[in-house]
């Protein structure tokens, strides 16, 4: 296996680009996630590294060596694909058998490489059904054993589990990440899905509209998200615009149009003067509800309180906020402090949070 | 062993050479260009060039040919027999076309609206007769409209006519025989049409109170009208440009183009007027084509209005 | 259909003017048929004495048995170049759009409409001016045109149904633009392949109006020489020839419909 990198690479379709100047690296035995909305260019990156199309501008580069123009049966990539794209017409063997076949590998090790994946996979004793006779788990697990038999330099996966239901995605999702890291393959996962995302990857890549926005670990993309596409995308937040009226070392304080000051003291990473323009936020658990009149000192914001859910060991509230927009709060259900009171549909509250936890966006 | 090794070098060429030219856009132009090639040659061009022999000059004294000249247009046009083989032609299309689209459509809305075993019986009985050559089908007939023939036999029989039928080496046969012929071919594109209408809009049509033949008028009739078209269209053009048939069944009492065609070439060998005769046919079935295609335009667009 | 009880006269209706049409569409075959089997000289119907006899005359007929070899190995060769044109016209037109693409595909599948003596009569001249003289040859590339609309439209229902993703993976897997075709692609349109060479073996095997133009007395096709036969003599052994060819026909399709499947009849 090797490591990938994207440098600086765009791809056009006429007028329309699908990709714009887009670095990216992915180190050797890693996994990491393309996550998006659809059409944002994930898929595009992930045809792009494994030959099927080749960039505008930039180049594709596996280890030290460039990629561009190589096709795609030169390159060594496995991949596996939303809709499964077994061969109808090959056994399960003959399938997992195919890249073997195309390298002139003899008959005897194909025999013994392909029964050691069906293993690995736990389908040997489907090895002559075809596909039309195996469930999708079945076939999707045909299709990782497929590309991974081969010993590729990059396993891409694009958007595997989205034809599965529900819980076979969560042990897929399993399954695949043991395997991943017992054979150390470096990977790239395409999805939509953040909760996928965030169960799977050593580091994530989000993607917006041909670029990307940010690229961390999935503690670094939730906890301190860099624009406001990741704040949205991962993770739940209670935002605010405002209009800065202090920016310093120490922090930042901002005016929202209702009157309330929210401060921030992460210090400011894009330099920001008062008058601009940006978005505070707040991941909703680490705020805390107080009854309308138990003004907190810090950033408070009245509201009123129109939904809970309570699930066992957490209850996450949904409050109507000054402006109408949803805020959300995430409690903990464990014994002292806050989750001793309960608030009900209705009640006026304020949402509170420490400075500490509070995010600065500019436009 | 050896053999395989020999061929790695110019295969792993060509494989080259194949997966540089399929990454372009424009590979699949090279596809098409062998078989593009094939049918300019042997089908277009030759074509053409008996377009080019129509405005030749032929004496058939002399056998000799000569230059450009509309002559051989000219000749047919004003000669009241050969616009009368032209007119015999037209006539017996038409009522071909029109007996099989009578005949064949409740075939067609019943094949269309039957599925299962049922539908692949019909469907293969229907199409069987298309797999016998067009010369055993007419001779079937000529055999069956003979007047000691069967056909002739029964209607005796129970009393219908007194004599033997004439039917032989009459319009009438000709006519009979490539209803027959090309009945399927009006039946399999209706059918088509006809199964790609909603079944539940006659329901609807129904339950607002139409019977069934205010349903056909006002449902099935008018969304059928794609599928009638494209059997008529067919079928038009197979009946003018048929040549068996004619042959067969006319005795050489009367002529239409296609007999006519082969008359000039094979026994009278004037290739020139024969040629121009059959650039009339074909100006005739472009004709039919072009007609049927601006109705059918014309219906989409009115449908597009109408929506 | 409803199932009202006016419904289901009417349905009985529709399925009894069917079998009339049926019997319409079978009769002269059937007639045909039955009177290869009949005594009398007369070809009467129905038949009074049944007889193998006009069967055995028939194979004395002189050429008849080597204007079959010679239909069939036409056929077979023309069936076969028009699958292969048809093929590579059909995976070059599918799955994309480019300008022109109605108007090639319309030249392509012209010969449908295009009046077949016109195509044998413009052959005739086109050969005679080359002063191309190989009979057999001249027939094979005739009869391809006429075929070629059969296999390509079978070629193209074929891969309107096709997962193209298959190809990616095969590419991907190691297999350049040649075996990606050859081990993923043709076998799964094989059925489209294969029915269409059977519709075009079909129509090759039946064709008279090409042949007529560019036949010679040593490659009389078996259509021709029916004809022929047929206008000569009153002869009943004309009827058992036709009940052979019928017979032939039938079991070629039916065949043919086991292997691959009745469903690809109606994309005639």
């Amino acid at each position: 296996m090797t490591s990938i990198t994207l440098r600086k690479v765009s791809k056009s379709y006429g007028a329309f680009k699908a990709l714009n100047n887009v670095d990216l690296s992915v180190a050797r035995g890693e996994l990491l996630s393309l996550l998006g909305p659809s059409g944002c260019g994930k898929t595009t990156m992930l045809r792009l590294i494994a030959g099927l199309l080749d960039p505008t501008e930039g180049q594709v580069v596996f280890g030290d060596a460039v990629m561009n123009g190589i096709p795609p049966h030169k390159r060594n990539v496995g991949l596996v694909f939303q809709n499964y794209s077994l061969f109808p017409h090959m056994t399960v063997f003959q399938n997992v058998a195919f890249g073997l076949r195309m390298r002139g590998i003899d008959a005897k090790t194909i025999k013994s490489d392909v029964m050691q994946m069906l293993e690995m996979v736990r389908l040997s004793d489907q090895a002559d059904r075809y596909p039309s006779q195996l469930s999708g788990g079945q076939q999707q697990r045909v299709g990782l054993a497929r590309a991974l038999v081969i010993k590729p330099a990059v396993l891409l996966l694009d958007e595997p589990f989205g034809a599965l239901d529900k819980k076979l995605r969560d042990s897929m999702q399993l399954e695949l990440r043991q395997l991943q890291q017992a054979l150390m393959v470096t990977s790239i996962f395409v999805t939509h899905d953040q909760e996928e995302a965030l169960t799977i990857s050593d580091r994530i890549a989000v993607v917006s509209d041909g670029r990307v926005e940010q690229i961390d670990t999935p503690q670094k993309l939730y906890e301190a998200p860099s624009t406001r596409f990741v704040l949205h995308f991962v993770g739940a937040s209670n935002a605010l615009e405002g209009t800065v009226t202090r920016s310093d070392s120490s922090g930042v304080a901002v005016q929202t149009p209702h009157g309330l000051t929210i401060r921030s003291s992460v210090r400011p990473q894009v330099g920001l003067s008062p008058g601009d323009g940006v978005l505070v936020a707040c991941r909703p658990e680490k705020a805390w509800l107080t009854p309308a009149d138990e003004v907190y000192a810090g950033n408070c914001v009245p509201g009123t309180v129109k939904g809970e859910v309570y699930l066992g060991s957490v209850t996450h509230y949904f409050i109507d906020g000054p402006d109408g927009q949803e805020m959300r709060v995430y409690q903990l259900n464990a014994p002292g402090g806050r989750a001793e009171r309960v608030f009900h549909v209705g009640e006026r509250v304020n949402v509170a949070w420490g400075d500490e936890n509070t995010l600065v966006f500019s436009r | 062993m050896s053999a395989t090794r020999r061929f790695r070098r110019p295969y792993a060429v060509l494989s080259d050479t194949f997966s540089r030219l399929g990454r372009r856009s424009w590979a699949f132009i090279l596809l098409l260009i062998v078989p593009l090639t094939y049918l300019v040659l042997l089908y277009a061009v030759p074509v053409l060039l008996l377009i080019g022999r129509s405005v030749l000059s032929y004496d058939v004294a002399t056998q000799v040919t000569g230059g450009f000249t509309l002559e051989n247009y000219v000749r047919f046009l004003r000669d009241p027999d050969y616009l009368r083989v032209l007119a015999t032609t037209l006539r017996i299309g038409v009522i071909v076309t029109i007996l099989d689209l009578v005949i064949g459509y409740p075939v067609a809305y019943l094949l269309a609206r039957t599925s299962g075993l049922r539908k692949q019986v019909l469907t293969a009985i229907i199409v069987s007769p298309i797999l016998v050559s067009i010369v055993i089908r007419t001779f079937s007939w000529a055999i069956v409209l003979r007047g000691s023939g069967p056909l002739s036999q029964l209607l005796m029989a129970i009393g219908l006519i007194q004599h033997p039928l004439r039917l032989l080496y009459t319009e009438t046969a000709v006519i009979i025989a490539l209803t027959h012929v090309y009945l399927p071919f009006m039946i399999i594109p209706l059918s088509t049409v006809i199964e790609s209408i909603d079944p539940t809009l006659e329901l609807a049509a129904s339950s607002l109170g139409a019977n069934a033949i205010r349903r056909f008028y006002e449902v099935i009739l008018p969304l059928s009208l794609p599928g009638i078209t494209a059997g008529c269209m067919l079928v038009l053009t197979m009946a003018v440009s048929g040549y068996v048939t004619p042959a067969m069944l006319s005795g050489n009492r009367f002529l239409v183009m296609p007999t006519l065609v082969a008359q000039q070439m094979q026994v009278l060998i004037n290739w020139s007027f024969g040629s121009a005769i059959a650039v009339v046919l074909i100006v005739v079935v472009l004709a039919i084509v072009g007609l049927f295609s601006a109705m059918t335009d014309s219906a989409a667009k009115y449908r597009r209005r109408v929506a | 259909m409803n199932t009202s009880s006016g419904g289901r006269v009417r349905a009985i209706m529709l399925w009894l003017y069917a079998l009339l049409v049926v019997i319409f569409l079978l009769t002269p075959l059937v007639v045909v048929v039955s009177m290869s089997f009949s005594v009398p000289m007369t070809m009467a119907f129905p038949p009074t004495g049944l007889t193998l006899n006009w069967y055995a005359k028939a194979l004395t007929v002189t050429g008849l048995g080597e204007s079959f070899l010679r239909s069939i190995e036409l056929a077979v060769l023309s069936a076969f170049i028009s699958a292969v044109l048809g093929t590579i016209a059909a995976v070059g037109m599918a799955n994309r759009n480019f300008p022109g693409k109605a108007l090639v595909t319309s030249f392509f599948l012209s010969p449908l409409v295009f009046p077949s003596i016109v195509v044998g009569v413009a052959l005739l001249q086109f050969f005679r001016t080359l002063r191309f003289d190989h009979v057999f040859a001249a027939l094979v590339l005739g009869h391809v045109i006429v075929t070629i609309p059969y296999t390509i439209r079978t070629v193209t229902a074929s891969l309107e149904v096709f997962d193209y993703t298959l190809l990616d993976a095969a590419k991907v897997l190691g297999a350049d633009e040649l075996r990606t075709f050859w081990e993923v692609m043709l076998p799964i349109i094989k059925p489209g392949v294969f029915s269409g060479g059977v519709f075009a073996f079909l129509v090759s095997f039946d064709n008279y109006t090409v042949s007529m133009f560019l036949a010679d007395a040593k490659n009389i096709t078996l259509p021709i020489r029916i004809y022929n036969y047929s206008e000569a003599s009153i002869d009943p052994s004309i009827t058992a020839v036709a009940a052979m060819m019928i017979l032939v026909s039938i079991a070629i399709f039916a065949i043919s419909a086991r292997l691959v499947g009745v469903r690809d009849l109606s994309k005639l």
